[in-house]
């Protein structure tokens, strides 16, 4: 990890244990359950890259402890964010987690009865190829890639449900987190065949992307932690560039229907209103748009473009979904001028080639 | 977004008349959640003694809304003169209600519209695009003969005053929709107490 992200991680942490905020609150089960994951994640931190503890203890059994922190952290996140939804773990999710501690257990007592070599630096210790370290590492490896697939599960349904735009960003950034931490343990197990395998080259191109997976997990987890002011700053800033883009879009719209109708009265906003008035301009574009549409089917002989396009408008529709509808028809008409556009500098090709 | 500060380009309209869609957005249109055509039209009826009263009938293509005043019959129970606001029929909801607000704007910026007594207006049922077509009406339409520009100028004010109200509205909840943590109450308690908010 690097340092700068490393400070920001152990602020963090630091922040979650504050006294003022261990005392302030009497500590509802899902407090206690998350601040059970910020102690344990931490743990496991320090334990997976403390220099001194290797001198202390193998290297082998930092990360076998580390491995068992990691899981059990994950189960405290996973706990809590059931406690706070009232959902029931599924089956599938409790089987991956015992199947994780009953493997442990039996490799760490195999594991207590081998004799473990020393290795030169804590890296080389991942390198160790004892069949009972290789296997807690796939079971590992397995159980919180399901650990993980229920964690995006779970973050999909709090970002899809979500009314407001700053919990929906909160929650996209953790679902993001969670399927770069799926796709880094699926590199992880990738590691491990290497190791089988004895190929250097690749265990060391596998090791690496793994760690840069996890690096980009790990920035997208501290995104989503971003207190609620920032975060709501964000989801101003999206909602602002989205209305740019639909106006855009709607603009486009209506340059289509322009040469099909007669000019509207009202006078189009300019650049500098697009900017500083975006609801205003969006709202406008809107009912531009809607006033040309129903002009147009009111006059048959006029018809250049299709209407078949618009007949869907004519549902029950609330503003938004009506707006999504709008900048499905924009899009659809600005691939379709693309295409002709293409085909047009296509067919102009051999000509061109012939003179 | 403060309404004093700057006024989005009206393009035609000079300084008095966008002056006089700022007095009459900041006094005669309701704002925040208390926004809505029928809280408007309450509120332009209390204030101007006026009764507003809404209907839905076919217009002449182009022609989305129109506006005509019944002068109140002698003996009727009624007293005060009644604003017909006419939409055309088989819009959508969303320009339904812009219409609606269109003439409502109308009626807020004081615009003359045609007068019509009982008898004239029992006769005009028969076919009410007479309406659309009458001189000095008030109409909400992209009718491009219409070239008359005291009219159209009118017609810009209203569709400004109409279009300032819905933006204002529709800007407090966007700003609603930004400015919680999450949807769900257990989530937000989550939230701040992981994040010590």
């Amino acid at each position: 990890m690097p340092p700068l992200l490393l400070i920001f991680f152990v602020a963090i942490i630091i922040y979650f244990f504050l006294p003022h905020h261990v005392l302030s609150r009497s500590g509802s089960r899902t407090t206690w359950l998350i601040r059970g994951f910020v102690f344990l994640n931490a743990l496991a931190f320090w334990v997976g890259s403390d220099t001194w503890l290797s001198t202390v203890i193998n290297p082998m059994w930092q990360i076998a402890l580390r491995l068992f922190l990691l899981e059990t952290c994950y189960v405290f996140a996973l706990g809590a964010l059931y406690s706070v939804k009232g959902w029931k773990m599924p089956r599938f999710v409790g089987i991956a987690i015992f199947s994780f501690y009953g493997v442990w257990i039996i490799t760490t007592l195999l594991l207590l009865q081998t004799k473990l070599p020393a290795f030169q630096d804590t890296d080389s210790a991942l390198a160790y190829s004892a069949l009972a370290f290789i296997v807690m590492r796939i079971a590992a490896a397995l159980s919180t890639l399901v650990l993980f697939f229920e964690f995006t599960r779970c973050f999909y349904r709090f970002w899809t449900g979500d009314q407001l735009l700053a919990g929906r960003l909160r929650f996209g950034f953790f679902a993001l987190g969670t399927i770069f931490a799926f796709v880094n343990r699926l590199f992880v197990l990738v590691y491990i065949a290497t190791l089988f395998l004895g190929s250097a080259q690749a265990s060391s191109i596998a090791l690496a992307l793994e760690k840069n997976i996890n690096l980009i997990a790990t920035v997208f987890f501290l995104c989503g932690c971003l207190p609620p002011f920032v975060m709501k700053g964000l989801a101003r800033g999206l909602v602002y560039l989205d209305q740019q883009r639909a106006i855009v879009e709607l603009a486009l719209l209506r340059s289509a229907l322009i040469h099909t109708t007669a000019p509207l009265p009202w006078p189009l906003p300019d650049w500098r209103t697009r900017l500083q008035e975006p609801t205003y301009v969006l709202y406008s574009s809107i009912i531009d748009v809607l006033d040309r549409l129903w002009l147009l089917e009111s006059m048959p002989s006029q018809r250049n473009i299709k209407m078949d396009e618009f007949e869907s408008l004519h549902d029950p529709l609330a503003p938004d979904e009506l707006l999504i509808r709008l900048r499905h028809i924009a899009r659809r008409i600005w691939f379709r001028q693309l295409f002709e556009r293409l085909t047009t500098v296509v067919g102009r090709i051999p000509v061109r080639a012939a003179q | 977004m403060n309404q004093h500060s700057h006024t989005p380009s009206m393009g035609v309209l000079n300084d008095r008349a966008l002056t006089r869609i700022q007095e009459a957005l900041e006094s005669l249109v309701p704002a925040g959640e208390a926004f809505s055509i029928a809280n408007w039209a309450k509120g332009l009826e209390s204030f101007l003694y006026k009764r507003i009263h809404f209907v839905e009938l076919p217009l002449p293509a182009g022609f989305f809304g129109a506006r005509a005043v019944l002068l109140p019959v002698d003996g009727a129970r009624e007293k005060r003169p009644v604003e017909i606001v006419i939409t055309a029929a088989g819009l959508l909801p969303i320009m339904r209600e812009h219409v609606r607000a269109h003439e409502l704007a109308h009626i807020a910026l004081g615009h003359q519209t045609v007068i019509l007594s009982a008898q004239q207006f029992a006769e005009l049922q028969q076919d009410v695009t007479v309406i659309c077509h009458w001189p000095g009406a008030t109409c909400r339409a992209v009718d491009p003969e219409r070239e008359l520009m005291p009219m159209l100028e009118r017609d810009i004010m209203a569709e400004t005053l109409a279009r300032l109200a819905e933006k204002r509205h529709m800007e407090l909840r966007l700003r609603n929709r930004a400015s919680g943590i999450t949807s769900d109450a257990a989530m937000d308690r989550l939230i701040k107490s992981v994040i010590g908010a």
